[in-house]
């Protein structure tokens, strides 16, 4: 068998192989034939032999790339994962993510620690020196925030464009807290510094600004106002923020491991755990659309908000808890 | 250039052999260097071409490592240029329609909501849903013939997608801020942040497999995907008489020339007579050195891709060592 002969006979199955390559890899997956299947991997291992053959034997440069290339393909089909489905996504917020957040709660409750405990500082402070908000927030903010709660946040008579407009702000709601989430996140990498000054400016900027409404006198609209999706959207902060830290302290502690591998093992958990935060956060942009501005009454309201916080409490708390074994 | 035969090769045979088609044609005859180590076209060890090459190799179940080429920084800038456009130009249509539907309707407020929620997707869901979807190709990579696969060789899947392309606001730093004007009805526009992706250039040089900070936490990498053709067969070779036994010696060419003499003469269309001639002078003259060739030298020199034709029709039909089928084998 010398190169030339054994080239005349393999052409037909690389020829077999590219075709049948070709419908599997523009083919629907539920109609294949198991026929197909079979004889695809029976094909890719020739290939490969084949492969080796012309290797071993240097029978040629442009030969070995065009079978690489061949075997390459078939590497690619045959070892694939399946297809992303829809109901993953489901399962995944369903039942792993809450297991992720029970299973990472030590980071959760740190980033919740330094939010909250920025939070509640500030708030304390301003609420007590109320000129000290102007250091924190720039005036002009300070007066916006003055005008929009010393009025009710729907007047009379509005209702009719009311559900339109806050289809705008559910929109702006989204894009900029689930934005600000996920860079939270991804900032991580850099030992958590920036996760950690992003935590503590959110924490700050937001009790500054209740500090300063209640020290005003519009406590009750703007705690009436926050109080519901306040509940998803300070929970979706903490976990975006944990999972920030999760990744900084990869590097830091990287427990056995090197660094960067470290890192690797444990960054698959803190992307899933900050897509969860941005899916709670697209929860609670519209909770503030939708209800959260809606001209009821205050007991109605803080009840809503109530049952909100049950809610995400219970979701993280139980969910997944005893259906099967994590895979 | 006129040395006696049985010496060491000329110099021009070692620049020029080595440019043929990249194969050490001088293993014909002196395959291994003083060092004793075996050396790469580039006249390189293994370890340093290992280091400087952009090819990487995939092992497989098979047992067969399988090798990929990298794509390197100017390729994937292209390609992100390429969908930084179509991402802009994207999002631009469809806020001017939704913006005129707004006008048409009368829901201002909705179809506002509904332009914010396209920005958003466009700058964190478009790579992801690309790339994680569509076999690891956004618009700009399939342009250019790159394709995100798994560092295993797999092509990539919706978690490594996501996680290096969330990872991607980490990897643009440091931002450059270009201010394009007053343009107050566009306030979102006149601040430009231009991303240069310095991280990621630094982590690009200073991993293996090229990868930048997304690309290493998502154990994925950017390849090039080439298209290799099934070799063709050599279109002269069918009029071409083979060698007497009575005008050579007794030494056969390696296998490994004999391919090298069949890949060039399939491939001799894409080069002028001139130019192909002058490419296979200089194995021409060391075959018929090698083989003591006692014909016409003259016509050797005159037309050597003959001569290589003759040579690869004369040894081309011998037989080699047998090949045993991967079916035979298994069992």
């Amino acid at each position: 068998m010398n190169r030339r002969s054994w080239l005349k006979q393999r052409r037909p199955v690389w020829q077999q192989y590219e075709n049948l390559l070709l419908r599997l890899e523009h083919g629907s997956r539920v109609r294949r034939e198991s026929l197909e299947s079979t004889q695809f991997a029976a094909l890719f291992r020739e290939l490969a032999h084949d492969l080796a053959l012309v290797r071993s034997r240097g029978w040629g440069d442009s030969l070995e790339k065009y079978l690489n290339q061949q075997v390459a393909r078939g590497h690619s089909r045959l070892y694939a994962a399946g297809p992303a489905r829809a109901g993953r996504m489901l399962q995944f917020l369903g039942r792993d993510f809450p297991r992720l957040f029970r299973r990472q709660i030590g980071w959760m409750a740190l980033a919740a620690l330094l939010f909250y405990g920025s939070l509640g500082i500030s708030w304390a402070v301003v609420q007590h020196s109320p000129e000290l908000a102007s250091r924190i927030l720039p005036p002009e903010q300070l007066e916006t925030y003055e005008q929009m709660y010393s009025r009710p946040l729907v007047a009379d008579g509005e209702d009719a464009g009311f559900q339109e407009s806050r289809a705008g702000m559910a929109g702006f709601y989204i894009r900029n807290n689930v934005g600000i989430a996920l860079e939270c996140f991804a900032r991580g990498f850099l030992f958590g510094v920036l996760t950690v000054y992003t935590l503590l400016q959110n924490g700050i900027i937001i009790g500054a600004t209740t500090g300063y409404l209640l020290a005003l006198g519009h406590g009750e609209r703007f705690l009436g106002f926050v109080v519901s999706h306040g509940s998803f959207e300070l929970t979706a902060i903490c976990i975006a923020g944990g999972a920030g830290l999760l990744l900084g302290d990869s590097l830091i502690h990287p427990a056995g491991r090197t660094r960067l591998e470290s890192l690797r093992h444990r960054g698959l958990e803190a992307v899933q755990l900050a897509v969860g935060a941005a899916a709670l956060l697209v929860v609670a942009a519209l909770i503030e659309a939708f209800w959260s501005p809606a001209p009821i009454s205050q007991v109605v309201k803080y009840s809503g908000a109530g049952v909100l916080w049950v809610v995400i409490a219970l979701y993280l708390g139980l969910a997944g808890a005893g259906a099967g074994h994590a895979d | 250039m006129n040395q006696s035969a049985g010496l060491s090769l000329p110099a021009a045979a070692h620049t020029g052999a080595a440019s043929v088609a990249g194969q050490p044609v001088w293993t014909v005859d002196r395959g291994v260097p003083a060092s004793g180590k075996r050396i790469s076209p580039a006249g390189l060890s293994g370890a340093e071409e290992e280091l400087l090459s952009l090819t990487i190799q995939i092992e497989t179940p098979e047992n067969v490592p399988l090798s990929v080429r990298l794509a390197g920084p100017a390729h994937r800038g292209g390609a992100w240029l390429l969908d930084y456009f179509i991402r802009w130009t994207g999002s631009l249509v469809l806020l001017f329609l939704l913006a005129c539907m707004g006008q048409a309707s009368g829901l201002g407020g909705t179809f506002g909501g509904l332009a914010l929620v396209t920005l958003f997707l466009v700058q964190w869901a478009y790579y992801v849903i690309s790339e994680g979807f569509y076999n690891g190709q956004s618009p700009g990579k399939r342009a250019f013939g790159l394709r995100v696969i798994q560092e295993n060789g797999a092509p990539v899947t919706f978690w490594p997608a996501l996680l290096r392309n969330l990872l991607r606001v980490s990897d643009v730093l440091p931002l450059a801020v270009i201010w394009l004007g007053e343009l107050e009805a566009i306030n979102a526009l006149t601040l430009q942040l231009v991303p240069i992706y310095g991280i990621a250039l630094v982590s690009m040089v200073c991993t293996r497999r090229m990868q930048r900070v997304g690309d290493v936490l998502a154990r994925t990498m950017v390849i090039h995907e080439g298209h290799a053709e099934q070799p063709k067969v050599p279109p002269i070779l069918s009029r071409i008489s083979p060698l007497s036994s009575e005008v050579i010696g007794s030494w056969r060419p390696a296998p490994r020339t004999l391919a090298l003499i069949d890949e060039f003469l399939s491939r001799r269309h894409v080069l002028s007579h001139k130019r192909g001639h002058a490419l296979a002078a200089v194995l021409a003259r060391d075959l018929a050195l090698r083989l003591n060739y006692r014909g016409d030298l003259e016509r050797v020199q005159r037309f050597p891709m003959g001569f290589l034709a003759s040579v690869s029709v004369t040894f081309g039909s011998e037989k080699d060592e047998p090949v045993v089928r991967a079916t035979e084998a298994g069992q």
